[in-house]
């Protein structure tokens, strides 16, 4: 589904140039949830925007399904973020101007897609993660874990081939991100979304069937899950905790 | 749903910003119109003499609101395009084409365009009018007061509509053009911040400024003077350490303070939103700063005028005084007496004396293009002369003067006339009988009355260059004094009328009309060009009561009450025009003022909310919000203010290397001004505070 391979990028102040990532190669399997975690300045988000196509790369590949993501135009990276890629973004990003409704129909609406099937597509998506109450309601009427369902469900209606999450939780409280880590679930389990997301929250990755530790812009590690929760946090910690004990 | 309507739905929902992009620009386009409707007038163009200096300061101070009102239309963009990046940022992010948020965009700018540039520059004239015919009603009314339109606002409205469309496309341009959406969408949350600056900024900046503020005033002088060329604009150049130099003080103020880091931690919220939000601000202040000096600078014209007219007339010497070309049919002693008698006036004193008028010599000033040399003339120009006892028969004051002396006259309060001393003269000539005589002027008499156009010489010089003249050549002088003054003016306004009906009307013209220079130049050149500068037959004798007439005509009786009276009046159109422009300028302060600190309480309304969550109290956060609408609405109005008031204490005093007693009362009026102009500021000031208050709920 999605191949990075050797991917390089960094940024140029006026006074130095600051590897970011520094050759990270992954996969992540048709249907799968990948978490990506690691420290601050590990390359996470520049990761995840790489991928994204916000940002571009100095060097490496990006593979999304059979589409090489490197030299795009810029109308087939649009096509490509509308129709093949999801995104949900740590402060929700949802339009203020818009109701619930509206804001999930987005993508639909870029893509000129509002036809039938549109209104029905955001029906099913605010069922699904339990949001229809409120689907006439504007952003700032609702709450931050709403929100985040809301920008899950966007993230969906276009049925992207993946679904690309920044920090979903990172301005929730745990019981509005455990609802979120639940949307995300129920999007794999009821319509086989494929979704990596970025995270420091071990609980949220904990729920993941593999999670690809970053450290200084290279992969140190990837765990997989065995089933049981509890278990792969247990592991995840220990992990961190041995990558910050190498690092003092 | 289409994208397009979702689009319009968001523009409805959102329509506040759009609403403030459009005030702005609309409140630019309408004041650059107005003012410029009033500057292209023909009604002020008749009254501001070409290449005058009361012209270049209104274009000065106009070239000042444009570039305020420029920046402020910029920055209303910014703030529309900061707004907007969010959303557009999400479109992006979310796969929409560039392509059609780019027609989208497009589309808005152009309807803001249409109708903020539009109504602005339709609004503007009537606008410009309406004022005018406020200051008509409520004012000064005269019949030169009469407002009409020139052709060329509509040029000026069109060409800074196109500089707001064009910044608008522009600005709009590179926003849609840039690839990284992540800054696209963390564009609303970027701050300015300012770089750290050293402690000396603040005093490096007013040294600064004192250095531009001398060398922008002396270079000309310099350029002129000693290097015989006119510069065409760009000594102006010499300015710009003040611009810098306030730039720094203003940069200081909001970075570093004044007060050394005391009361640091006290105001640390306020140092650090404004720290952040820093470079707009400081160039919003700059602005502010520039245009509150452009609006002082021309609401002083009418005081320093006003207490110069008032002290010039007080100093005159006669309550009335009045000359003519002998044989002209001038009301006689008689007539004169009667007439005062008719209207319940006793005239105390009356005399009367002859003077003629001889050629005088000099150096005359030829420019050629922006160079300018002089060249000697034996006979430059003519003037009017007394014989020293016909000037005590006139006047009662008695000049002791040998063969070969002359007397010239200095301003009541010492200061060089308009147009010149006589020092410097050497020869006289009768252009008659070509009768010469080697002068010296070793003497001067404040008579404000005969300044720059006449001499007294002993009398039997008189009686020897007088022989021979013309008619056309003798003068006769009449002056009068009444028992009250105050009750002379009909009296002095029957005679002023009666004088100019019974006097030839080819006698009347500009003040330094005379037949000697129109000899020598029309013999010299082919044509004298004072008769091409009256060509628009601005000072006949029905133009009587115009300022033009009444202040530079040849001829033209002067009373005492009437100059009193009348003065308003008589500079009515100069006056309306500096006030419109010290309206138009103090307006933008004002506007900038308010938006910047509306927009910085917008930015910062988490900050203080989150302020209120760690437990400041109404009283802290109140001060947090003072201290930064004070910075923004106080420091150029303290800088501008003392940059403006020195500035132009240092021109009264440049001019003549003195402050003369008249302009000292003007100072003193001035700051008058200042203190009542400052008043509304605060006025403006509190009533800023109270709005951001409500807007941040605190």
């Amino acid at each position: 589904m999605l191949t990075v391979t050797d991917l390089h990028k960094s940024y140029r102040s006026a006074q130095a140039t600051y590897e970011v990532l520094k050759g990270v190669s992954f996969t992540v399997e048709d249907g799968e949830f990948v978490a990506v975690m690691g420290p601050s300045g590990s390359g996470k988000s520049t990761l995840l925007n790489c991928i994204s196509c916000y940002i571009p790369f100095d060097a490496g590949e990006i593979e999304l399904g059979a589409q090489r993501m490197a030299n795009l135009p810029e109308a087939e990276l649009a096509r490509i973020r509308n129709q093949k890629l999801g995104f949900v973004f740590q402060d929700f990003m949802l339009l203020d101007g818009l109701t619930v409704r509206e804001n999930i129909m987005l993508p639909r609406i870029i893509a000129g897609r509002t036809g039938s099937g549109m209104m029905e597509g955001a029906d099913r998506l605010m069922q699904l993660f339990g949001i229809s109450h409120i689907a006439g309601k504007y952003p700032a009427e609702i709450s931050g874990g709403e929100r985040q369902r809301t920008a899950v469900a966007r993230a969906l209606i276009n049925n992207p081939l993946l679904i690309l999450a920044d920090e979903p939780t990172g301005n929730l409280d745990s019981k509005a991100s455990r609802a979120v880590i639940e949307a995300f679930r129920e999007a794999k389990a009821s319509l086989g979304a494929t979704i990596f997301m970025v995270t420091h929250d071990s609980f949220s990755a904990s729920f993941c069937d593999r999670v690809v530790i970053l450290r200084d812009g290279v992969v140190y590690r990837t765990l997989e899950s065995s089933g049981d929760r509890r278990e792969f946090q247990d592991r995840l910690l220990d992990a961190i905790r041995e990558m910050n004990g190498m690092e003092g | 749903m289409t994208f397009q309507k979702l689009y319009s739905d968001l523009r409805r929902k959102n329509r506040r910003n759009y609403a403030l992009l459009v005030f702005c620009d609309f409140i630019s386009v309408l004041l650059i119109t107005s003012y410029a409707a009033i500057l292209r007038s023909p009604t002020v163009l008749n009254v501001l003499p070409e290449g005058g200096d009361s012209r270049k300061q209104i274009y000065m101070v106009f070239a000042l609101a444009a570039i305020g009102c420029a920046a402020f239309t910029l920055y209303a963009a910014s703030l529309f395009f900061r707004f907007k990046s969010r959303e557009m940022g999400t479109f992006m992010a979310l796969g929409a084409p560039k392509a059609a948020l780019r027609r989208l965009l497009y589309q808005e700018m152009a309807l803001i365009s249409v109708i903020s540039c539009g109504a602005g520059a339709l609004l503007g004239v009537p606008v410009a009018m309406g004022v005018w015919q406020l200051f008509r009603v409520f004012l000064i009314n005269t019949e030169e007061m009469v407002f009409r339109v020139g052709g060329s606002v509509f040029l000026i409205a069109a060409a800074f509509s196109a500089f707001v469309i064009l910044a608008l496309f522009g600005m709009a341009a590179r926003f849609i053009r840039r690839t990284n959406i992540i800054d696209i969408i963390t564009e609303q949350r970027k701050s300015e911040p300012v770089r750290s600056i050293p402690r000396w900024f603040g005093w490096a900046g007013i040294l600064l400024s004192v250095v531009g503020g001398l060398a922008g005033y002396f270079a000309p002088l310099v350029l002129i003077q000693g290097f015989h060329y006119y510069p065409w604009g760009w000594e102006n150049i010499f300015y710009l350490p003040l611009l810098i130099g306030i730039y720094m003080i203003l940069l200081h103020t909001v970075v570093n303070g004044w007060r050394g880091g005391k009361g640091y931690y006290k105001n640390i919220i306020t140092f650090s939103m404004m720290k952040f939000q820093g470079r707009q601000t400081v160039n919003n202040m700059l602005v502010m700063t520039l245009l509150l000096a452009g609006a002082y600078f021309a609401s002083f014209y009418t005081p320093v005028m006003m207490s110069g007219h008032t002290m010039g007339t007080e100093a005159r010497h006669f309550d009335g005084l009045l000359h003519y070309p002998a044989g002209q049919a001038a009301p006689a002693q008689e007539e004169i007496l009667a007439m005062a008698a008719e209207e319940g006036v006793e005239v105390t004193d009356y005399r009367e004396a002859d003077c003629v008028l001889l050629g005088i010599d000099g150096n005359d000033h030829i420019e050629e293009g922006d160079r300018w040399h002089n060249e000697y003339r034996e006979v430059l120009d003519g003037q009017l002369f007394f014989s020293a006892s016909a000037f005590e028969q006139l006047t009662g004051t008695a000049v002791d003067l040998a063969p070969g002396e002359l007397c010239t006259f200095m301003n009541y309060d010492g200061a060089e006339p308009q147009f010149g001393s006589g020092y410097g003269a050497t020869l006289v000539t009768n252009t008659i009988t070509g009768e010469r005589l080697n002068v010296e002027v070793t003497c001067d008499l404040r008579y404000g009355e005969f300044g720059s156009k006449a001499f007294i010489m002993e009398d039997g010089d008189y009686a020897r260059m007088s022989a021979g003249l013309p008619e056309e050549y003798r003068e006769h002088w009449i002056g009068l004094q009444v028992a009250d003054v105050e009750n002379s003016y009909a009296f002095s306004q029957r005679l002023y009328n009666e004088f100019i009906d019974r006097m030839d009307p080819d006698i009347f013209h500009e003040v330094s009309w005379n037949w000697v220079a129109k000899a020598v130049q029309e013999e010299r050149q082919g044509y004298y060009y004072l008769d091409e500068y009256e060509s628009s037959g601005e000072y006949a004798p029905d133009k009587r009561n115009t300022m033009a007439f009444r202040q530079y005509g040849k001829y033209t009786p002067a009373f005492r009450i009437m100059e009193s009276v009348d003065a308003l009046e008589q500079m009515a159109v100069f006056v309306t025009v500096f006030l419109y422009v010290a309206i138009v300028c103090y307006l933008s302060v004002v506007l900038i003022g308010y938006t910047r600190c509306n927009s910085i309480a917008l930015n910062n309304r988490q900050v203080y909310e989150d302020l209120r969550r760690l437990g400041a109290n109404r009283e802290y956060l109140f001060r947090a919000v003072r201290g930064q609408v004070s910075r923004v609405y106080l420091v150029p109005a303290i800088v501008g203010t003392i940059a403006i008031y020195a500035l132009f204490s240092m021109i009264l005093f440049a001019n003549d290397g003195m402050l003369t007693p008249s302009e000292v009362q003007g100072l003193l009026a001035c700051a008058g001004v200042l203190a009542a102009l400052s008043l509304v500021l605060w006025a403006c000031y509190r009533a800023t505070l109270r709005s951001v208050c409500k807007t941040l709920e605190i």
